[in-house]
């Protein structure tokens, strides 16, 4: 039986699991949450979540306060008893709701063992616990850490679902009696459900990893192989944990693949370096094109025979993670965190997806017996999923801004850093983008920022006084959210309408590369090349209803 | 103009108070005319939180007796409900 910190799947929303509730079909589940506090709003929660595997639950709830009371009873038949304890289910005294009181540590630890021996010869390991914040009733703070800490390890070893205590709300149970906050109904919905017909999938079997950002701190591509972080240090210990746990995946019988928008001649020396915890021979592939990650992941499983769902995927952009999501929903998809604080949660998650009792010989040479060299696998034109809505959803902001005067420290000093998302790869001299604005040239930056926050100023563009576009980049952190369309909307829609983008290919440009070619007229050949920018207008205007265009 | 947020407001005071079509949640209120009862406030409250991901506390909980002071209390908890397209 898996025990042990589970951190909460998320869940749907408050309409969206009345939704899926209402829309639940197949074989007829009945389920009884047992449950001291007020259990009824997470009926819709918990009907979403059987809907979600395809089953009609009927689901019936306990009057607040009687959980003790009714577990006297004998169980009904055909039905299936999940918990959903709190602490003061194990140790009465810790309830909120009756004020502080106090307890003797030994004699409270004696009685939840007792109390949770006869809730396992009920339920078996059907329990789900939220481990709430206990009152200070052990006479020290210390007393009450050992105290909680002892009922986690009490309902750990019988098989139950520790949630975090962050699902928990005082004011929501000390008002109505409902102590799990809103926010975490919909997951907490779906862990009950898990417990009661058992989890969605057997372990995961592939981890397919980005790199930018994810294994490492940096953009590879920007920033040069020395200019990542991947250390035990500073920027880098977040990623190198990750690298750690991933090796220890690997020893196990995980198979490791890696995905990223970048040529394969970027990644290899660093991957081939031996300064990372992970080296090349670690992978059993290394996906390294521009095409959508969803297309790249398709064809790792093909090629490995296995299902997509025993694949896993994690990413730090949320685009990449919901184009992979809606293209592939058999792939379980995991954001890595953006803070240090999140990583135990996040590789709780990774945890809970390759749950392996036991590893053999034959799990540590996995890797070696499916390695393939799969490069190129992808086929030309391979697409992603529609990601239009959830891009609206992100509520992004572009703003607009003349550069020509003033500071332009940041604009140039993007156009000088870039290498993917630039028009020619060519390096401006502060004096030199000078001398072009003072013959009538534009500078012009732009910053993102949307939902999750700014992402700063992302794109620079100089144009040379007779319209032509001199130097054009765009930071890689936005890619995929069709900034550049937004952009060049927002430019037209200034009255600046450039003639012609003096393209040339590089090594590292390939991003560019694409987004020309999407425009019509195939492949980019070095030179000028015309932009016609009523034909650009009509064709991609829908594209400017992504952003609320600013400035 | 449409606001998404009040949108799903009237939603989900639509959903909670089992609203049919003839009837506008924005004139809701505490009471049975509208089952508006101990429960439903608490569903109600769930609801909000789920939706809009915040946490409402115990004061603020207590003072929605409306859609307006729902949408108080939301927009107190850190949601800006200024039209999107104004």
């Amino acid at each position: 039986m898996t025990t042990g910190d589970w951190p909460l799947p998320k869940g749907p929303s408050f309409l969206e699991a009345k939704r899926l509730a209402e829309s639940a079909s197949g074989p007829p589940l009945a389920l009884l949450i047992g449950m001291s506090g007020t259990a009824e709003p997470l009926v819709p929660y918990i009907r979403a979540a059987a809907a979600e595997r395809g089953r009609d639950a009927r689901v019936s709830t306990l009057p607040f306060g009687t959980l003790a009371q009714s577990l006297r009873e004998p169980p009904a038949p055909s039905v299936i008893e999940v918990l959903l304890l709190f602490p003061w289910d194990l140790v009465p005294e810790a309830d909120w709701r009756t004020g502080v009181a106090s307890v003797d540590p030994r004699g409270a630890v004696t009685e939840a063992e007792r109390e949770v021996a006869r809730l396992v010869d009920r339920v078996g390991g059907r329990m789900v616990y939220v481990a709430a914040p206990l009152p200070p009733i052990a006479g020290t703070p210390e007393a009450t850490l050992a105290l909680a800490a002892a009922l986690c390890g009490l309902v750990a070893s019988a098989g139950a679902t520790i949630l975090s205590g962050t699902c928990f709300s005082l004011a929501g149970y000390l008002n109505s009696g409902l102590p799990v906050v809103g926010s975490a109904m919909g997951g907490v919905g779906r862990v009950v459900v898990e417990r009661a017909i058992g989890r969605v999938s057997e372990s995961a079997k592939v981890l397919v990893t980005d790199f930018d950002n994810t294994l490492w701190a940096g953009v590879l591509a920007e920033d040069g192989d020395r200019g990542v972080w991947h250390q035990a240090a500073g920027r880098g210990y977040r990623h190198f944990v990750y690298q750690t746990y991933l090796a220890r995946l690997k020893e196990r019988g995980t198979l490791i693949a890696g995905v990223t928008r970048n040529s394969l001649s970027v990644v290899q020396p660093i991957l081939e370096s031996g300064e990372m915890v992970l080296r090349a021979d670690d992978f059993v592939a290394v996906l390294a094109s521009y095409h959508a990650k969803s297309a790249q992941i398709a064809s790792l499983a093909t090629s490995l025979n296995l299902g997509l769902d025993s694949f896993v995927f994690v990413d730090d952009n949320e685009v990449e993670i919901e184009e992979v999501s809606r293209a592939l929903p058999a792939v379980r998809c995991v954001k890595f965190p953006s803070r240090e604080d999140d990583l135990p949660g996040f590789l709780g998650q990774l945890a809970a997806h390759f749950a392996r009792e036991v590893s053999t010989a034959e799990d540590a040479d996995r890797t070696a017996l499916y390695r393939r060299r799969l490069v190129g696998i992808v086929p030309e034109g391979a697409s992603g999923a529609d990601i239009r809505d959830f891009l609206e959803s992100l509520g992004m902001r572009l703003e607009l801004t003349d550069r020509s005067q003033g500071d332009r420290t940041r604009v140039v000093q993007l156009i000088n850093k870039t290498n993917q998302f630039n028009l020619n790869g060519r390096r401006w001299s502060d004096e030199e983008v000078g001398e072009v604005l003072a013959r009538g040239g534009r500078l012009f930056g732009a910053s993102l920022s949307d939902r999750s926050g700014s992402h700063g100023e992302i794109i620079a563009c100089l144009l040379g006084p007779s319209g032509i576009v001199e130097a054009w980049v765009m930071s890689c952190r936005v890619f995929q959210r069709r900034v550049e369309y937004g952009f060049l909307l927002g430019l037209l829609d200034r009255g600046v309408r450039p003639v012609a983008l003096r393209f040339a290919a590089t090594e590292r440009n390939e991003p560019a590369v694409q987004f020309l070619g999407g425009l019509g007229s195939g492949p980019p050949s070095n030179g000028l090349l015309p932009f016609d920018s009523s034909a650009f207008s009509a064709r991609y205007r829908a594209d400017a209803d992504l952003f609320e265009a600013r400035g | 103009m449409t606001n998404r947020k009040l949108d799903t407001m009237v939603a989900v005071f639509r959903e909670v108070l089992n609203l049919g079509p003839d009837r506008d949640p924005r004139d809701a209120v505490p009471g049975d005319d509208w089952s508006w009862d101990s429960l439903a406030h608490v569903t109600l409250v769930s609801a909000l939180e789920s939706e809009f991901e915040v946490s409402i506390d115990l004061d603020t909980s207590l003072s929605i007796t409306s859609f307006a002071s729902a949408v108080e209390a939301v927009a107190a908890a850190g949601v800006s409900f200024v039209s999107e397209d104004g």
